[in-house]
């Protein structure tokens, strides 16, 4: 175990906590509006909820680097 | 079965007079979808009510009004009633056990108030407030032996309501029942346009049941009024039946969730019913877990009658048996290994048991889940492509959604086979041309959404993995730390387990419906739903719950 592997945790690991946080920010306004609108008009669920889920990819990149950096990089080290 | 029944417009005309007859008719045949007409025509206007339903209405709310005191309101009407004599004999009956009911509940009321003055009372002032002597002795027996009493005669009374309840139960929920079908056939007129002496009613019929209202009306109406069919294919708003077999009808208030189906494409019900489940049995996956939610939903399923939830504890009981499937497969049981802690058998043959070990096996299940994710994208896009094809022609669906299905195969072949790097590239090339030429140049941002939409099915393993994750640590206390320091070690590992595991259950069932679901509306739907049709509500089924 040497400083390398821990930086590359530390580095999966602010790739996933930091995207997650600007996700959840991009998200919680949408979501609040969102909620508001379906209590008015029952028939935009579907819309509401694929607007509130579009930041999602935000976070799913985060995770893409976080596995890339533990199975691809790790291991080549 | 997928797509919805055809249904053809008609138009019913005939004389106000038998109006009556028509209503009734239409009303027991369950058929026809109205549309209201919206009053904007010269020379037509609203049909009025039938003088009998203002007088049905007061007899409806008296009705409510007891089935609310007595705690009917969750009776089913034993037999339905098709006519009750009007006469004054039910106008008296209905009275005097209104009477009977609002006596008996003011006496209650009156001896709750005095029930609540006698406990409010602090202070010898109140007393002489109320006009009693300033005695204390004398006046605390005085009031001791009148609570008892009250509380006495409440206690019979009550009862008497209750008494009341049994004799006059059936005779209220039916009445009830039959009063209000028959609002429902009189304030129908208020829907029709009319003239002084002609009605008409435009509205839909499924196509196959033309014949069997033609006769029907005749001879209801003695060949008075007139059904005639309007021809006109491809207009909007055509109310959408959808006829899923019995097994497959809880699904479709998932899809009713996200929006009713169109006229015009195939209804995603059919394959809601099989990935759904499959889903949430991936996600959730622990054979202990399975049991204990089929045991809550059977438990619920006795107590919660309303349709909503009976749909939903049905769709529970499907995915509770995938669960259990595997739990099987992933050798899970409340967190603990079943093939290796309990049976200690590691192979049968050469097969080793459990198949797939989710804490070891992650690269692989990850794989999996993508391809899960691929062939789960491609079957919405053949769907859009089956969608395209019936209303726009084969070119639009080709530069549509077969482009798209290009795409897609063309990223992932080139990330699988990096060998076939620029044959690859080069169709995938063709292929955004296609898309340019199909849904303009602003679609190729998509392609990111596209590759973010099958990496979200990883997170059909996250969810398990982080399930897994908190049993293990559970059973691992439980085990290793605490049973082997004695007795009291034992009572918290007990302890630690029940609660522990119901906490995980109960994240467990919920977030892996929700991310099923999410997974089906936002990644699957997109790729061909447009919905926004109008629910097929036939005059003569009452909505009673939304």
């Amino acid at each position: 175990m040497d400083i390398n592997t821990g930086l590359i945790a530390l580095a999966a690991a602010l790739a996933v906590g930091l995207t997650g946080i600007g996700s959840a920010i991009a998200e919680k306004n949408i979501g609040s509006s969102a909620v508001g609108a379906i209590a008015e008009k029952e028939e935009l669920f579907g819309k509401a909820l694929i607007l509130t889920v579009i930041p999602e990819t935000i976070v799913i990149f985060g995770l893409a680097i976080g596995l890339i950096l533990l199975f691809v990089v790790l291991p080549g080290l | 079965m997928l797509c919805p029944k055809k249904m053809s417009k008609v138009l019913i005309i005939g004389d106000k007079e038998k109006l009556e007859d028509t209503v009734n008719a239409l009303y027991d045949l369950k058929i026809i979808h109205i549309i209201d007409y919206n009053d904007k025509e010269e020379g037509f206007e609203r049909g009025k009510p039938s003088t009998m339903s203002s007088l049905f209405s007061e007899y409806v709310l008296s009705l409510r009004a007891l089935k609310d005191i007595l705690h009917l309101s969750s009776a089913e009407p034993g037999n339905e009633i098709k006519d009750i004599e009007f006469s004054l004999e039910f106008k008296k009956r209905l009275e005097v056990l209104e009477n009977k009911v609002m006596e008996k509940r003011k006496k209650i009321e009156d001896i709750e108030v005095l029930l609540s003055d006698i406990e409010n009372i602090t202070d010898v002032n109140d007393l002489v407030k109320m006009d009693l002597s300033s005695n204390v002795k004398d006046i605390m027996m005085d009031l001791v032996k009148s609570k008892e009493r009250l509380m006495q005669e409440k206690k019979e009374l009550t009862e008497e309501l209750h008494n009341i309840n049994k004799e006059y139960r059936d005779f209220i929920v039916t009445a009830e029942d039959f009063l209000s079908r028959e609002i429902e056939k009189a304030e129908t007129p208020l829907r029709l346009a009319t003239t002084d002496h002609t009605y008409i009613l435009e509205g839909w019929i499924p196509s196959d049941q033309m014949e069997k209202t033609q006769e029907t009306l005749e001879k209801m109406t003695k060949g008075d009024a007139q059904i005639i069919e309007m021809e006109g294919e491809g207009q909007d708003d055509v109310p959408v039946y959808v006829d899923t077999p019995k097994p497959i009808k809880p699904f479709e208030t998932l899809v009713d969730m996200f929006s009713t189906p169109n006229y015009h494409e195939i209804a995603p019900t059919v394959m809601i019913a099989f990935t759904f489940p499959l889903f949430y049995g991936i996600m959730l996956g622990d054979l202990g877990y399975g049991i204990s939610l089929l045991a809550l939903v059977m438990f619920l399923s006795r107590r919660m009658k309303t349709s909503g939830w009976q749909s939903l504890l049905n769709i529970m009981k499907y995915s509770s048996i995938y669960t259990m499937v595997f739990g099987i497969i992933y050798g899970e049981f409340f967190g603990f290994e079943i093939f290796h802690d309990f049976l200690s058998i590691d192979q049968i043959g050469s097969l080793h048991l459990p198949l797939v070990h989710r804490m070891d096996k992650i690269v692989p299940m990850l794989m999996a889940c993508a391809g899960i994710g691929v062939a789960h994208i491609t079957l919405g896009y053949v769907i859009g492509f089956v969608n395209v094809y019936r209303n726009k022609g084969l070119k639009h669906a080709i530069l549509e959604k077969l482009s798209w299905i290009g795409i897609l195969y063309c990223i992932f072949g080139a990330i699988l086979m990096p060998d076939l790097m620029y044959p690859l590239m080069a169709a995938l090339v063709f292929f955004m041309i296609l898309l340019i030429m199909g849904e303009g140049a602003l679609a190729l941002l998509d392609i990111f959404t596209l590759i973010s939409n099958v990496v979200s099915y990883t997170r059909l393993l996250a969810i398990g993995l982080s399930s897994v994750g908190i049993a293990l640590a559970i059973n691992k206390i439980a085990t290793d730390v605490l049973i082997p320091s004695g007795i009291f070690g034992i009572i918290l590992a007990v302890l630690l387990l029940i609660i522990g595991h119901t906490g995980n259950l109960a994240l467990g069932i919920i977030a892996s419906f929700l991310h099923s679901i999410r997974l089906q509306y936002v990644e699957f739907f997109t790729k061909f739903y447009k919905g926004g049709g109008v629910k097929f509500t036939p005059l003569g089924i009452r909505n009673e719950e939304v």
